[in-house]
């Protein structure tokens, strides 16, 4: 499989996107538009956060792989029904790749599969270039926003590596904002969610069955 | 998945030298050293545990003056090339938005630090901000490191707020990485998990680069915070 990112837009890329107004809205939206609820010194969000141990990371561990299972769910329908084209076939294969990966690193994590897989109904998200777009988009942010809420409460022997799989996921999302013509950093601060915000967010996809 | 890319080789040109493993102690070198060194010996004051509570200890002000002087040096060399307007447009559009990220960070870096927050080195960034084909390279090394640097971090710092802040900063670093690499053509996403990275390897690259040209003094910027 090749990995390499055809410097051509897609057909379906509105192309560079970066107009003077957008460049002008993007400069202004930069430093404004940082978190409701907590902020730190310096204007940064602050997630909740519990007293890290053991058994708050077999929890927190469990409730990413969920996370990711949407993920992986969506990028391996979209590379089983092989309606995509060109660069974002590429990246269907890809971000699937990395996710199932992640999937399996967090399992292999808390020592084993759960047994509850979620189970979705991505429609024709995995079909059509312009839903499989949007809903790629909003798929990863919502994963980044989760996998960054939960760092704080992981104790230290776990954070290198969750942090691996959030700087991945950031680069997803990066990726598919600038395939997508929209501003791939639109805020200098990424603001974390909690689990609760995250599953009204994965509700709001309308993926779940 | 791997890549072929490591920070080797998009350094063809040779402003990234990678040979840089013995450090030569100039003023480039010292440049994040002594900011740290600065940070350990200044916060002396900070080490009991009960005033510490709403103070940064010794290693987070270390930790976080590093990555200020990285802030800063990220900052002034895209507010440059967003000044000298050379660049592709599109190059010129990443260094725009990420530009003013990176200035962004500054800010909340030395919001976090308070008093403890040093100055900017001055800078030259001998012609990078003018070439799009260097300058995508250094920012690719430079995006990718700093996200990788963050990550070590993470695992090291002392308060759990100075954790939650490094992560929202380390996930914004990683979309520029992916971005401008895109911009590249070159793949976002090389590695299903990223890999942390050493400060040691973050000080050769900037080293390599002879981007810093003066070092501003640290010391004795900061007087007790605490006399009882």
């Amino acid at each position: 499989m090749s990995n390499r990112v055809t410097r051509r837009a897609i057909a379906e890329d509105p192309g560079p996107g970066l107009t003077r107004v957008q460049l002008v809205k993007w400069g202004a939206a930069a430093g404004g538009a940082m978190a409701a609820g907590g902020l730190l010194a310096g204007g940064l969000p602050m997630p909740a956060i519990s007293q890290p141990s053991p058994a708050q990371d077999r929890q927190v561990l469990e409730w990413l792989v969920q996370v990711q299972h949407l993920e992986a769910g969506f990028y391996t329908e979209a590379e089983r029904r092989g309606a995509l084209r060109g660069e974002l076939r590429e990246l269907s294969q890809l971000v699937g790749e990395q996710d199932r990966a992640h999937v399996a690193a967090l399992e292999r994590a808390v020592g084993g599969a759960g047994s509850n897989r979620p189970k979705f109904d991505f429609g024709d998200a995995t079909s059509d270039p312009q839903r499989f777009l949007a809903a790629a988009l909003e798929i990863e942010e919502l994963a980044l926003a989760a996998v960054n809420g939960q760092v704080p409460n992981l104790t230290k022997r776990r954070i290198v590596t969750v942090m691996g799989i959030a700087s991945v996921e950031a680069r997803h999302v990066g990726w598919v904002r600038d395939l997508a013509g929209r501003n791939p950093a639109p805020r200098p601060a990424d603001v974390p969610a909690t689990q609760d915000k995250t599953r009204a967010a994965i509700e709001a996809t309308g993926f779940t069955t | 998945m791997e890549s072929k890319l490591t920070l080797e080789a998009v350094d063809h040109d040779g402003a990234i030298a990678e040979a840089l493993d013995e450090l030569t102690g100039g003023t480039r070198a010292d440049f994040l050293r002594k900011a740290v060194i600065g940070g350990a010996a200044t916060g002396a004051a900070l080490a009991t545990p009960a005033l510490a509570k709403e103070r940064n200890t010794k290693k987070d002000i270390a930790i976080l003056r590093f990555d200020l002087n990285l802030e800063y040096l990220q900052a002034a060399m895209y507010t440059e090339a967003e000044r000298l307007r050379q660049l592709k447009p599109r190059t010129l559009g990443w260094a725009h938005v990420v530009g003013a990220n990176e200035r962004g960070h500054v800010k909340a870096i030395r919001g976090l630090l308070g008093r403890d927050a040093v100055k900017s080195p001055k800078f030259n960034f001998r012609g990078v901000t003018e070439d799009d084909s260097v300058f995508t390279e250094t920012a690719v090394a430079f995006e990718d490191l700093t996200a990788a640097l963050l990550k070590t971090q993470a695992a090291q710092v002392d308060s759990r707020g100075v954790l939650a802040a490094l992560v929202s900063l380390h996930s914004v670093e990683a979309r520029h990485a992916a971005w401008i690499r895109h911009i590249a053509g070159i793949v976002p996403a090389a590695y299903a998990v990223d890999k942390p990275t050493s400060k040691a390897r973050v000080v050769r690259l900037v080293d390599s680069t002879n981007f810093v040209t003066s070092v501003p003094r640290t010391k004795g910027r900061r007087r007790p915070g605490y006399t009882g």
